[in-house]
């Protein structure tokens, strides 16, 4: 027979596409060979220091999870957070179409994982309970924020969807 | 109108001197015709019967002359009549495409372009074979018959009588089936229509359909509408065979009644039986006019019946006049007054409702609300696309609905969300408007020179785009050497400058380095196919190329991967929805993926040695398409790359020993045909998943450009980019950037914009506002606005809900009053 086995210390691009996906919340109940599928849509991208990764007021489009490197969330010029190796952002965009807020810049050199929604999106469809769990964990994320912003105090006139 | 139009009114306009000249060439014909039946006579009678070989020659030469006199005759005739129905096709088809594209918009929201294109081009198209024989063949027909029908009269009047009895007979029948016969054929060419409707509307939108892999489900509704049409020609065809039948049926009943009536007149002796023969022979002359008569009479009620409905599908007025008619296009201002407008949809809904709108030349205002407020209607009917219902429009003065087209289009440029491209280069939807001007004969129009249409690109921000489209260009180097050196040039300077800068992003071709970003045919061949439409793809087909691995038995290794890679990629395949990106980066093609599949089914149950032939040669494929830098479910071992790069060199010299050779190596000195411009000079190519990389490339490339003197020349290339069926190759920001150009070039004295910039990046967003900042003053500038980040510097802002103007005013004054504007701001 044939060995398809490769080598352990060859970790390919899938591979590593694959243990950052497993690390995101709301890829958490997929199973195993819809995750690979998945891993293997997505795309890695480098960014230069300075270059923006999102740009507010553009499509939503990709979810983007930052494999190494720093980059900072900025609104109306002004820097309001920052993400970092390990983090993702645009979830949401994933399922649904808005345009961003924010602008998401590297800090750093930055390679990021750049997951598309006309890419994903299809194949969570072709299993509507895999697309399910999708929803449900990135709503609890959203609950959670809006939890933080109300136990903060911050938001006078709270409003907008997601709100408990 | 066209559309009211009769069918024989095509017949004779200028046409007559054709019919004519037909009808007297059929008159000789038929009298020509007459030559060999005298020849065959005097053949028999004096030749044969004298024994005279002279005359015998003679006549038979005769005979020969006057049957090729009369097939010429009958060659030129047939030739005329497809030409007169011919160029009167193309005078009808003309002419309704004419009509057609004056028609309002709110006609072609009701009807498909399959239903239009079906209409002027299929069921016309019939109509030709009508015109051409309209007159000749009823005149011609017609005389045959009296003449003949005189005749047998002369020889006998009963018999002649009787046999004339059929007649009426057939004349109160045919019709009768052939109006039913319309009837069906009136009902397929609907069904056709609406089948042609139906493709057309599916192939519009056939990504919705792969979207939605709704492919059983069209499936479906094509197979019951096929059926139906099947079932209506089935139908029409019954009839016309029907009619056929009957008029075969009359042509032998006239015999039946001459052989029964004049048979036993003969035998009581009241006829002789020669003069019966002579007069049936008579009678059988009469059967050839009779017949084509009927023929012509199926064919007119069938043309009629396509005509008719063609016409009738079609049969609306145009709104506004396309051109003024004694006086020279109107030159506004930009004066735009609304007095009370409304727009009522033929339902009674409202979409705008009581507007009164004053614009003052070159103000600049923005239309803003929530979706539905009716911004964009509001933007239509101010440019003609949709007719106000109640209320008064005007622009410098002038009801917009008395204005012509040409009135609209010189003075107003709209430019909607989703502008239409049309096929064809970069250059000809750029200038659209231009072209149309020129032929439009607009006085005082000048066609915009380069640097003006440069100028114009830079303000929406296309300018490098179209230097993209440029160096993305492939050029005969031999047809443009001086060009070619140039880009030579180019690439030292490139290099010596910016090497270091761009290492990470460039793979510069290098003898020794392995290419990540290239095939391992592609590796090991280290050049490029001299043809430019050969490529790697097909290098298994070379026996050249395959005896080559044999001997380096490369071809063992490369199985041995092409079973690696195919080992994890089909299982991904497999599983994941069969979508066009689950292959977009995918080693195996998507008509390929089940072959894969039981290479790969055989791998696990035979060694490598055992796998049919057929299957390691899919094996090898794989592998010599395999680029380590795309597809990422395996990673190419180094060693496998040090083994590649080896045979690189070796496969050099193996080459060289055969001579000529479809394939030029990577060299530094020399420029690469089959490569696009970038390519060259870069010599080498792209790093994928570089974010921006064509970008930075771009911005050192246009210096080198300038530097080299070639700008123009790329600019020029750029222009002439094809960009593909309906602007297929354009992306969305580049579509929007196009429709932007091509009314800022035309400079019109209004500028509508409805939305016009949503495709757009935030950098040519922000270019063409600065655009519009810059012809504030000159020009109106009315646009329909969703992001409101963008609409603070306009003189005033038009705040719309549900179809009314609920504020205007300056940005400031309606923030400050904390109105609808600010709400809006608020939510955005």
């Amino acid at each position: 027979m044939i060995s398809s086995e490769q080598p352990e210390n060859h970790e390919c691009e899938l591979d590593c596409n694959l243990r950052m996906l497993r690390e995101l919340p709301f890829f958490a109940e997929l199973s195993p060979e819809l995750l690979r599928v998945m891993a293997y849509l997505c795309e890695r991208e480098t960014f230069v220091p300075g270059q923006a990764i999102l740009e507010a007021g553009q499509p939503a489009e990709t979810a983007v999870a930052v494999i190494s490197g720093a980059a900072g969330i900025e609104r109306e010029g002004r820097r309001v957070g920052g993400v970092n190796e390990g983090m993702c952002v645009g979830g949401l965009a994933l399922l649904g179409r808005y345009r961003w807020l924010y602008t998401l810049r590297a800090e750093t050199a930055a390679e990021c994982l750049i997951m598309h929604r006309r890419k994903l999106l299809p194949q969570l469809q072709a299993q509507p309970e895999a697309l399910a769990a999708v929803a449900r964990e990135l709503i609890d994320s959203v609950v959670f924020w809006d939890l933080q912003r109300l136990e903060r105090g911050a938001d006078e006139d709270v409003h907008g969807p997601g709100v408990l | 109108m066209v559309t009211r139009r009769t069918l024989y009114s095509w017949v004779m306009e200028k046409n007559g001197r054709w019919q004519f000249l037909i009808v007297l060439l059929v008159v000789a014909t038929v009298a020509i015709r007459v030559v060999p039946l005298e020849m065959q006579k005097r053949i028999v009678n004096k030749a044969i019967g004298l024994g005279d070989m002279e005359l015998l020659v003679l006549y038979c030469l005769l005979f020969l002359g006057s049957v090729l006199l009369a097939s010429t005759l009958k060659f030129c005739i047939n030739l005329m009549q497809a030409y007169i129905g011919q160029r009167t096709l193309e005078r009808m088809r003309t002419s309704l495409y004419e009509h057609i594209l004056s028609l309002p918009m709110s006609f072609f929201r009701t009807i498909q372009p399959g239903q239009v294109i079906n209409g002027l081009v299929n069921e016309l198209a019939s109509v030709s074979g009508f015109i051409g024989s309209a007159v000749s063949v009823p005149l011609i027909n017609v005389c045959t018959l009296l003449a003949m029908g005189g005749y047998l009269f002369y020889l006998n009047p009963l018999l002649a009588g009787l046999s004339f009895v059929i007649y009426p007979l057939q004349i109160a029948i045919v019709p009768r089936l052939q109006k039913r016969g319309n009837e069906a054929n009136r009902f397929r060419v609907n069904v056709s229509r609406a089948i042609s409707g139906s493709i057309g509307e599916v192939i519009t939108g056939v990504h919705e359909v792969h979207a939605h892999a709704g492919f059983a489900l069209e499936n479906d509704k094509f197979a019951a509408q096929a059926r139906q049409l099947l079932q209506a020609n089935v139908r029409m065809n019954a009839y016309r065979y029907g009619i056929k039948f009957a008029n075969n049926f009359f042509e032998h009943l006239g015999p039946f009644i001459l052989f029964l009536v004049g048979g036993s007149m003969t035998i009581q002796g009241h006829f002789d039986l020669g003069a019966l023969v002579a007069f049936l022979s008579a009678y059988s002359s009469l059967s050839d006019p009779w017949r084509e008569l009927m023929e012509f009479y199926q064919l007119k009620e069938d043309s009629l019946v396509r005509y008719k409905n063609v016409m009738a599908g079609f049969d609306v007025a145009p709104e506004y006049g396309l051109i003024p008619v004694d006086r020279e296009v109107y030159r506004f201002r930009g004066e735009i007054e609304l007095r009370g407008v409304t727009f009522r949809t033929p339902e009674g809904a409202r979409l705008i409702e009581d507007i009164h709108l004053h614009v003052r030349p070159g103000e600049m205002v923005a239309l803003v609300g929530y979706s539905g407020s009716g911004k964009s209607t509001l933007a239509k009917v101010i440019t003609q696309l949709m007719p106000y219902t109640e209320g008064q429009a005007l622009l410098d003065g002038h009801e917009v609905r008395s204005l012509t087209k040409l009135d609209v289009a010189e003075n107003l440029g709209l430019v909607p969300q989703h502008p239409f491209i049309f096929s064809g280069t970069v250059s000809d939807n750029l200038l659209y408007s231009s072209h149309a001007s020129a032929i439009n004969r607009v006085p005082g129009y000048t066609a915009p020179d380069l640097d003006r249409v440069i100028e114009v690109v830079q303000q929406v921000g296309l300018f490098v785009d179209i230097l993209k489209f440029g160096t993305q260009a492939i050029i005969a180097p031999d047809e443009r050497p001086e060009l070619a050196e140039r880009i030579l040039e180019m690439r030292r300077l490139f290099r010596s400058r910016f090497e270091p800068a761009f290492e990470g992003d460039i793979e510069f071709f290098d003898p020794e380095r392995y290419l990540d970003n290239g095939s391992i045919a592609q590796n090991i061949v280290f050049g490029e196919f001299v043809e430019r439409r050969a490529n790697f793809e097909d290098a298994y087909r070379s026996k050249r190329f395959m005896a080559f691995l044999e001997q380096t038995g490369l071809h063992r290794t490369l199985v041995d991967f092409g079973a690696i890679v195919a080992s994890a990629t089909i299982p991904i395949l497999r599983y994941g929805a069969q979508t066009q990106e689950l292959y977009a980066d995918s080693p195996i093609p998507r008509e390929e993926m089940e072959k894969y599949a039981q290479v790969v089914s055989e791998m696990a149950a035979r060694s490598q040695a055992e796998l049919k032939a057929p299957s390691q040669g899919l094996l090898l494929r794989l592998a010599l398409k395999f680029i380590p830098g795309r597809h990422k479910t395996v990673r190419m071992p180094a060693p496998l790359k040090d083994r590649i790069l080896a045979a690189r060199r070796e496969f050099r010299a193996y080459v060289a020993e055969f001579g000529e050779s479809s394939l030029q190596f990577y060299d530094s000195g020399r420029y690469i045909a089959s490569r696009s411009i970038r390519d060259n000079i870069l010599f080498g190519q792209p790093k994928s998943g570089r974010s921006g990389v064509l970008e930075r490339i771009n911005q050192h490339l246009v210096q080198l450009l300038i530097e080299e003197g070639v700008l123009e020349s790329i600019v020029d290339l750029g222009l002439e980019f094809q960009v593909g069926s309906m602007g297929e190759y354009l992306s969305g920001g580049q579509r929007q950037k196009i429709a932007l150009a091509r009314v800022f070039l035309k400079q019109p004295a209004v500028y509508v914009l409805d939305e016009a910039t949503a495709a757009l990046d935030n950098a040519s967003q922000a270019r063409v506002q600065n655009f519009l900042r810059t012809v504030r003053g000159r020009h109106t500038v009315i646009s329909v606005v969703h992001r409101l980040d963008t609409v603070a510097h306009y003189d005033r802002i038009v705040v719309m809900k549900a179809g009314k103007i609920v504020e205007s005013g300056p940005y400031d004054e309606l923030m400050t009053a904390k109105g609808v504007l600010y709400d809006l701001v608020g939510t955005a």
